[in-house]
């Protein structure tokens, strides 16, 4: 394995140790959810209705105010963590690699969350959901989850992120967070892929992987242009004005992204593969909030 | 047009590699990027790269053959104008004569010249050879016919200008025989025109470079200093100065020995005047003597008024010698001299060493007498020794003072006798004459020189008329006696004889005593009738100190022509830079992809 060799495995304990330390005192695999349930901690209270349970109707309150109100309590559950990993060709780019980095900050992400005893899930996708790790919870399921992490392989497909989350949101599951570690490179867009998963009720939170040579390309005259993805080509002519325009539409595109993140209150960590992963982590653990 | 090297054509065939290079189709490389979706945004898909597109690649075709077409040319080393398929055979005289040293308005003359020598070495071919000669007080090769460049260079850059007139004639004769039967032989002169020999700069062969611009001289021309034959305690000094401008000149002309201001000659001189004056001056010794052209100093500004600035309120201005009053005026000196432009300021001032007058060594004998003493210790450079006992030995070169005390036998040497008490083997005495009246019928001698002693000048009481053995001149007689004042030469040396007793009469007491026996140690001491030698130094040669160029060199070919005639700059310099600039130009053009 060598993508995942032993220092990696320690650099992941370390940052599991890192994570436990920074939210001590927290019941381990007790999170808050949105959904109301048959918890014990008091949540509100709603209006009765038939055929509700009479077992929590609050008759004190009845008694006092001639009201039925209907007592609600908030369930407490595990985490569910979903992290969907781009694995289309535009990934296999840059040096160091867009997917091997991105491949490393899933695992890591993982792995902190098998050992906070939260549930987790990699989704590997492309122009449309390609392979699944079934939602998995403890630290025995890490070494399963590496190998799986390490048979995946970019596709020969561009990125449709509107119809990969969209085969995810349909699946049934529960609502979770949903880690989604990809370029963003959607011809189509990529706003698209994350508004379903925020109107179909998850928490998602975008990792932007940027590959230098991306954000600052070397090329100058006369050379032959491939996508990656489609494997178009096409004979351009460089020059240094296309260079600064190239510049100024990649700041664009960067711009666009962060702007909708906050104006969603999502969390957007923005990162390019010179930076160490394990500090990647770090950071979207202390300020983005990604990893509680 | 001509062409130096046309076996360079051959390098014009790489023209068919260009175009082959460029029939060839270029492989463009391949680069993948992660999503094209930002390229197209800034490069439209379908729009052409560029609206001349089919011209770029002619375009730098085209840019490549100019670039390599203009490196063909200079490789073939074309010129313009000139003899150019023969070696040339160059010879470059310059004029290092003291007006050289002139400054115009720029850099002085001698720099112009270097300049143009540098010029001229800079057109030479490869092929050519250039010999430079450097026309002095004498005519000097400093470089012979060689093409070897920094050798040529270090020889110009070697030339200076000397304080004395230029040989042009000699130099031009010397430049004529090392080119001479050589073909394309050339001689370029450099000079100012300001030359006595202006009439040998005619020629064929000759090219003449005229550096400087006239201007108005003053200097000095002849300056010589000597010793006086018949004083050796003073000296005259021969200057000359002339005024070679077209502006009469008020100025003052300063000698100094030794640091000493010993003379101060106003001059007004008209143009082309020339004074001449020979100065006595006294002065036992030598060292150096400066003559020196000032200007006329400003009249002083009313009497207050600057001492008073540098009494610093004092209260001593109003004394005429006062210190404030001294620097005052050598402030203004000092003005004055800074403000006295002079083109040429070699010829302002000229030295000379004064010898010094060499020490005599007196021995008197005497049994004593104050007046003799102290006349001979105060004669100038004489080392006096008193004894009242006849020497056995006489030092060489001792002049010897007998005073009343005689040997029988004189010495051989340079023998003053006064008042001898008894004969010797070269004189007899006679009887003691009455108080005689002296006659001195060699007056015109340097013996009594300043000397009065007939016609009742002097009273002489106590005299014995001398009959000497050996021949002699006689130069005082008794009237009615025989002589008392003699002279004689010998191979053993002079001999002056003196028979007047000094004790008697007013010989002692009067002005004549001392300068007769000054005349008598200096007659005895050998050299008076020779001129001392004396070394001088600066002052130019009359012509010299003329900066107006003779007329015969003002109509030979100016500078510029000289060059276009012959020494023309080969092209290939221009078409090296030429296409440098090309390859610059073509550089930017295909950094922004206007030219493939």
């Amino acid at each position: 394995m060598e993508s995942f060799d032993s220092n990696f495995l320690k650099q992941l304990e370390y940052l599991s140790l890192v994570s436990r330390r920074v939210f001590r005192g927290q019941l381990l695999a007790q999170r808050r959810t949105l959904q109301r349930g048959t918890g014990v901690e008091f949540a509100d209270h709603r209006q009765y209705t038939p055929g509700d349970d009479f077992r929590y109707l609050d008759w004190n309150l009845y008694a006092r105010h001639d009201e039925l109100l209907l007592k609600r309590f908030q369930e407490e559950a595990d985490l569910h963590v979903y992290l969907l990993l781009d694995c289309s060709r535009s990934m296999d780019f840059g040096q160091p690699n867009k997917f091997d980095y991105a491949r490393r900050v899933t695992a890591a992400l993982a792995y902190i969350a098998l050992a906070d005893l939260d549930r987790v899930s990699v989704v590997a996708f492309a122009s449309n959901i390609v392979d699944v790790f079934p939602l998995a919870r403890g630290k025995q399921r890490v070494l399963s989850l590496l190998k799986f992490l390490q048979s995946l392989r970019c596709r020969a497909e561009r990125t449709d992120l509107e119809r990969s989350i969209r085969s995810f949101v349909h699946r049934q599951q529960r609502l979770g967070l949903v880690i989604l570690v990809s370029d963003l490179f959607d011809p189509g867009g990529f706003e698209r892929g994350v508004d379903l998963l925020r109107h179909h009720g998850y928490e998602p939170h975008l990792v932007h992987l940027v590959a230098q040579q991306e954000a600052e390309p070397r090329l100058r005259g006369d050379v032959e242009l491939e996508d990656l993805e489609t494997g178009q080509t096409r004979r351009v002519t460089v020059t240094e004005r296309h260079l600064r325009q190239y510049r100024q539409a990649f700041a664009e595109f960067l711009e666009r992204v962060e702007a909708y993140c906050c104006r969603h209150g999502l969390g957007c960590t923005r990162t390019t593969t010179q930076v160490p992963f394990e500090e990647l982590v770090l950071r979207m653990m202390r300020s983005a909030g990604a990893v509680r | 047009m001509q062409w130096g090297n046309l076996g360079a054509a051959w390098w014009s065939l790489l023209a068919a590699a260009i175009v082959l290079l460029y029939l060839l189709r270029v492989r463009v490389r391949r680069q993948p990027v992660s999503t094209s979706m930002f390229w197209s945004q800034v490069i439209e898909p379908g729009r052409p790269r560029f609206a001349w597109g089919p011209l770029r690649q002619i375009g730098s075709l085209l840019a490549q053959l100019l670039l390599l077409a203009l490196l063909v040319a200079a490789l073939l080393d074309p010129s313009l104008g000139g003899p150019r398929q023969e070696p040339r055979r160059v010879v470059l005289v310059v004029d290092q004569s003291a007006s050289m040293q002139a400054r115009d308005a720029g850099p002085s003359r001698i720099e112009l010249a270097r300049r143009e020598g540098r010029r001229l070495i800079h057109g030479l071919r490869p092929d050519d050879e250039l010999a430079i000669i450097a026309a002095g007080s004498t005519t000097r090769v400093l470089c012979g016919l060689t093409s070897y460049e920094p050798e040529l260079r270090r020889a110009v850059e070697g030339i200076q200008a000397t304080d004395g007139p230029g040989r042009m004639g000699d130099a031009v004769e010397l430049s004529r025989k090392i080119v001479d039967q050589q073909p394309e032989a050339r001689i370029v002169v450099v000079t100012d025109g300001c030359l006595a020999e202006h009439d040998v700069l005619s020629g064929e062969d000759l090219e003449v470079v005229l550096v400087g611009e006239p201007l108005d001289n003053v200097g000095i021309t002849r300056f010589q200093p000597r010793r006086l034959p018949q004083d050796p305690l003073s000296y005259e000094v021969l200057v000359e100065v002339r005024n070679a401008g077209r502006r009469p000149v008020e100025l003052r002309l300063e000698l100094e020995l030794n640091g000493n201001l010993v003379d101060v000659q106003p001059l007004r001189l008209e143009p082309r005047q020339v004074w001449s004056r020979v100065l006595t001056q006294t002065s036992a010794t030598g060292g150096r003597l400066i003559a020196r052209l000032r200007p006329q100093p400003t009249r002083s500004p009313p009497a207050g008024s600057d001492a008073a600035e540098a009494s610093d309120g004092s209260g001593t201005a109003d004394s005429s010698d006062s210190p404030a009053r001294i620097a005052a005026a050598n402030r203004r000196a000092e003005s004055d001299q800074r403000a006295w432009s002079d083109a040429l300021a070699a010829d302002d001032l000229a030295e000379a060493m004064l010898p010094d007058r060499a020490r005599q060594s007196v021995l008197l004998v005497t049994d004593g007498n104050l007046y003799l003493e102290r006349v001979l210790a105060a004669i100038p450079a004489v080392d006096l020794t008193v004894t009242d006992q006849l020497p056995a030995t006489v030092p060489a070169g001792t002049v010897v003072v007998y005073h009343r005390l005689v040997p029988a036998v004189l010495p051989a040497g340079n023998i003053l006798v006064i008042d001898p008490r008894d004969a010797s083997d070269r004189w007899q005495l006679g009887p003691s004459l009455p108080p005689p009246v002296l006659v001195d019928p060699a007056s015109e001698s340097p013996l009594l020189s300043h000397v009065r002693l007939a016609e009742g000048q002097v009273i002489v009481t106590d005299a014995r008329p001398l009959e000497m053995t050996v021949d002699h001149q006689v130069l005082a007689r008794a009237v009615g006696g025989g002589p008392i004042y003699v002279s004689a030469e010998s191979p053993n040396g002079r001999l002056l004889v003196l028979s007047v007793n000094l004790s008697q009469g007013d010989l002692p007491l009067r002005t004549a005593f001392p300068i007769l026996v000054s005349n008598a140690i200096h007659w005895l001491q050998g050299a008076a009738d020779e001129p001392l030698p004396s070394l001088a130094e600066g002052g130019a040669a009359p012509r010299d100190g003329d900066l107006l160029p003779a007329e015969i060199v003002t109509r030979t070919a100016p500078a510029a022509a000289a060059r276009s005639a012959g020494i023309s700059r080969p092209l290939w310099w221009e078409l090296t830079l030429l296409a440098l600039v090309l390859l610059c130009l073509e550089w930017f053009l295909y950094q922004r992809r206007w030219i493939a």
